[in-house]
């Protein structure tokens, strides 16, 4: 018999009551409507469960870092019996040739039916030589198992962009995985960020396993429903930019009140990311929130666009929006809140396409 | 026996019984073990080697220094924590960690 999400999820010892949870969980950060429920815990209480192999190139670990603590405790635990991660070299158990061992078992055994999530990118210098693993170069073994699964996730921005070793001058030739050369033709989703957001990660995982298909991506090849915000529009400090109220030195008045950090080289403006509204560490905050600008790091080439702490050139400072929204300080807790509003509103649109697409 | 001296100084051989264990799991990274065992299962020899180089080092040269630390945390953010979940929650409560 064919294991079921579900069956996976009672063996781990999961209650009925928590699946649901979760199923509801899920909806949520899906921006789904609650009525998404029910459809999610059918969905796993029937699809036979989809084997993941998780490999790592050149990397930091920090999207593992981040897909382990995801905010809810709940879904992390049930991603990960879900996933059950029958490969990933960080936390599995096997190791040496019996982890290699289990690469062979799923290739063979799930033939173009399982995800493969790439965290990292392999180095193309030297033949590979700059990533090793079990004797051969990271480049053989990626393209190998993307040979036979069904979809690729590219999980932050190493390989969905190239990432920091990518920087000028690149010494390995670290490649993103779009573009190695002679890899198999599947689909990848991009999920960059350094690293991605957990929620984010857990949602899209989720979203691929329940519905048995991919979610809409955007011209780049990342999904639309956590990369099509700008950090600069859902940002809460936003009406001092507008005012022009910003701050130019880490320890001026201006920082202490919270003004805008533009001219601190924020990177908001020119970044598409859900950290403004979702937040990290359990929605607790974000680095703006702290004072601290936002680097990009989900932007193609962050690393060699100039110094983090450059203002960025390529916007315009004060467009025609400024003037109408330009307002004091104290309206922005009005602004936010309609801001929020705003976002919630979106989602339930998007919850609808999201529904007509499924039907 | 077949001896390969290695640029840093170790040698890797064929001795005895031969275990190599690549990859190391449930650490950061990759890395190789090689040991040689005896016939008393002594380990008589042992070389374990980091098998993936970025060269960060040279990456790093020319920038403006107050950006070093976006690159350099990435040698082991585990232990590091990356740098959002830092900055973002300097201020704020420190959930976990
Ligand atoms: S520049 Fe940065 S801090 Fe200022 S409003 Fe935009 S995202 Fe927020
Ligand atoms: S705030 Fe900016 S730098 Fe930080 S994770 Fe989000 S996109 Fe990346």
């Amino acid at each position: 018999m064919i294991e079921t999400f579900y069956d996976v999820m009672r063996r781990q010892g999961i209650t009925r009551r928590s699946f649901l949870k979760f199923c509801s969980l899920t909806a949520a950060s899906l921006g789904l409507a609650p009525s998404f429920a029910p459809r999610i815990a059918h969905a796993m209480e029937t699809k036979p469960r989809i084997p993941v192999l998780w490999l790592h190139g050149l990397e930091c670990t920090c999207c593992s870092e981040s897909f382990i603590r995801s905010g809810h405790p709940l879904a992390k635990d049930v991603i990960l019996s879900m996933l059950s991660l029958d490969y990933d070299d960080t936390i599995m158990a096997a190791a040496g040739h019996n982890a290699e061992a289990i690469v062979d078992e799923i290739v063979t055994n799930y033939k173009g039916n399982f995800i493969l999530a790439v965290e990292g990118n392999p180095p193309l210098a030297e033949d590979g030589m700059y990533c090793i693993i079990g004797g051969k170069p990271f480049v053989e073994q990626l393209k190998y198992a993307a040979e036979s699964c069904k979809a690729i996730i590219s999980w932050g921005s190493c390989a969905s962009w190239g990432c920091v070793q990518a920087a000028k001058p690149n010494p390995t030739r670290a490649t993103p995985v779009h573009k190695v050369p002679g890899l198999a033709d599947k689909p990848i989703i991009k999920v960059p960020g350094c690293p991605p957001i957990a929620e984010v990660m857990t949602a899209v995982v989720a979203y691929i396993l329940t519905f048995d298909k991919l979610p809409t991506l955007d011209k780049q090849g990342r999904p639309q429903m956590f990369y099509s915000q700008r950090i600069h529009d859902k940002c809460y400090r936003r009406p001092h930019f507008d005012a022009g109220q910003f701050v130019e030195h880490w320890d001026d008045e201006a920082a202490r009140q919270g003004h805008c950090l533009y001219k601190m080289g924020c990177k908001g403006p020119t970044t598409y990311n859900a950290c403004s509204t979702v937040k990290w560490n359990e929605g607790v905050s974000f680095p703006i929130q702290s004072g601290h600008g936002c680097l990009g790091c989900s932007e193609d080439g962050f690393w060699d666009k100039g110094s983090f702490y450059e203002r960025l050139t390529t916007i315009n400072q004060f467009g025609i929006e400024a003037n109408a929204d330009a307002v004091g300080g104290t309206a922005a807790g009005l602004i936010t809140a309609g801001i929020a509003a705003h976002a919630g509103l979106t989602a339930l649109n998007r919850a609808k396409q999201a529904g007509a697409e499924q039907l | 026996m077949t001896v390969i001296n290695t640029p840093n100084g170790f040698n890797i051989n064929d001795a005895g019984r031969r275990v190599v264990v690549d990859p190391v799991t449930r650490i950061e990274g990759h890395m190789r073990c090689e040991v040689n065992i005896d016939d008393d299962n002594i380990i008589r020899n042992a070389v374990s080697s980091g098998t993936m180089w970025r060269g960060l080092e040279v990456i790093l040269k020319g920038r403006d220094p107050r950006d070093a630390w976006a690159f350099c945390t990435t040698y082991l953010r585990c232990l590091y924590r990356y740098p959002c979940v830092n900055f973002g929650t300097r201020r704020g409560k420190c959930v976990k960690h």
